[in-house]
């Protein structure tokens, strides 16, 4: 599972024919082998004046760390751009981000939610990412872990057994998920939560601190990375 | 932020083998059937072709909410999977609606790459590259992608962005006219893809005479069949 993250580019300059971004992860304090493997991208061009473009860029959970011989969920993010002008191509300097997580727990005091997801981007809301929560209590290796929710074809079976699953649970339930983004940044996020079972009771929102709402928007807490 | 600087002021590439990015950019849409609808997912994965898919190596992206109740997202898939230009693109959407949610069936694609090929009978270039999209409803729709075509009698490709310049021009100045370079696009099967040639001429003894060149046909492109 990725998380999602915009990068533009605003034309400063008359006759740019098109710009690539190319980009590479590190695990902390080390730096790209450029002449090893990196990403490139053309981003879209959205027009307008001065010209928009954006390249939304898939971005992993984790890096592996060679050197030590671990993965690592904060890495660093190079990149920089490459810009056709002219006939001609130039480059930028050279883009250096610390992605950072920040774990987030929901606490259900009174065991009314059988189903919750973040909901966050980075910056705004250009490039949401849905994530399943779940209750640490809740045995990694179980068929009714959250993340194998979306994939189960017999979605009551789901909910009635996790209903179950996490009625037995001492209260409050604490569920976890993970954000990422680049230090400094702020992120915006609400959850999703639902109770799905029994299906007489079956509800859910989206949930900011004012309240309900729908999915996005400003009823949504700010994380600053 | 800034670090070190890699800006070449002779607008030559950056020092690096280029790209070798070895996905494309693919888009999927989705028509709300009726209002109330939250939120739409997309879940996705690949098979090497006629195998199940492995869902629990998915991925998945929210669709971004367009006028008139369409949804698109870009998925990022691989240009092979197990050394195959040929693959199955499985994906399914889950849709949140204002109290219900639903996952649509399983949809399976064959994702197939066709070559295209752009001739220079002068001599013109040294390197080629292809900007590639599938055909969608808007041009605005269109994700860009890009693959480095391989000439006739040269070694050198690289898959996802313009090839490094330098010595290339003794190279290809030594292969006989025409000069035929061959790249390669992908798509779903059935559908159109929509390319233009990126000309690129480097290395040559007067670097007045280096130039690149994105020739699209006068703004339509040419298309092929997948």
């Amino acid at each position: 599972m990725s998380w999602y993250y915009a990068k533009g580019w605003t034309d400063q300059e008359d006759g740019i024919e098109q710009v690539l971004i190319h980009y590479a992860c590190t695990p902390p304090g080390q730096w790209p082998d450029w002449s090893w493997s990196h990403d490139a991208r053309v981003l879209q061009d959205f027009g307008g004046y001065p010209r928009q473009r954006l390249k939304v860029i898939r971005m992993p959970r984790d890096v592996w760390d060679m050197e030590n011989g671990w993965s690592t969920p904060e890495y660093r993010f190079h990149y920089y751009f490459e810009v056709y002008q002219h006939g001609n191509r130039w480059t930028t300097d050279l883009f250096t981000e610390d992605i950072v997580y920040r774990d987030l727990e929901y606490a259900d005091n009174d065991g009314w939610v059988s189903n919750i997801c973040i909901y966050w981007s980075v910056g705004d809301w250009i490039a949401p990412v849905y994530s399943p929560m779940e209750e640490s209590r809740v045995p990694a290796d179980s068929e009714f872990v959250a993340r194998n929710y979306y994939s189960y074809n017999d979605k009551e079976r789901f909910h009635h057994e996790k209903y179950h699953m996490l009625r037995v649970l001492d209260l409050p339930h604490r569920f976890y998920s993970r954000m990422w983004g680049p230090r400094g940044a702020t992120i915006v996020q609400q959850y999703h939560i639902g109770r799905m079972y029994p299906p007489e009771e079956k509800s859910e929102t989206w949930l900011g601190p004012n309240g309900p709402s729908g999915p996005g928007g400003d009823n949504c807490w700010f994380h600053h990375l | 932020m800034v670090s070190s600087p890699v800006t070449s002021p002779s607008g030559q590439a950056p020092p690096a083998e280029r790209g070798g990015a070895p996905v494309f950019g693919l888009r999927k849409s989705w028509l709300d059937p009726r209002p109330g609808i939250a939120m739409v997912q997309i879940h996705y994965t690949w098979s090497p072709r006629g195998a199940a898919p492995d869902w629990a190596a998915g991925d998945e992206v929210v669709l971004a909410p367009q006028a008139g109740g369409v949804r698109t997202a870009v998925l990022e898939v691989p240009r092979t999977v197990d050394g195959e230009t040929d693959y199955s693109l499985h994906h399914f959407f889950f849709v949140v609606g204002v109290n219900d949610r639903a996952a649509s069936p399983v949809f399976t694609e064959d994702i197939v790459a066709r070559e295209v090929t752009y001739e220079d009978p002068a001599g013109t270039y040294t390197s080629v590259g292809v900007v590639w999209s599938a055909v969608e409803a808007s041009p605005e729709l269109g994700v860009p992608n890009y693959t480095s075509a391989v000439m006739d009698g040269l070694p050198f490709e690289s898959m996802g962005a313009a090839p490094e310049d330098g010595s290339i021009y003794e190279f290809v100045r030594a292969q006989p006219l025409p000069h035929v370079f061959r790249g390669t696009v992908w798509g779903v099967r059935g559908t159109s893809i929509r390319y233009g040639h990126h000309l690129i001429r480097h290395g040559m003894p007067d670097p007045a005479e280096n130039t690149e060149v994105w020739d699209d046909n006068g703004g339509t492109g040419w298309t092929v069949e997948l």
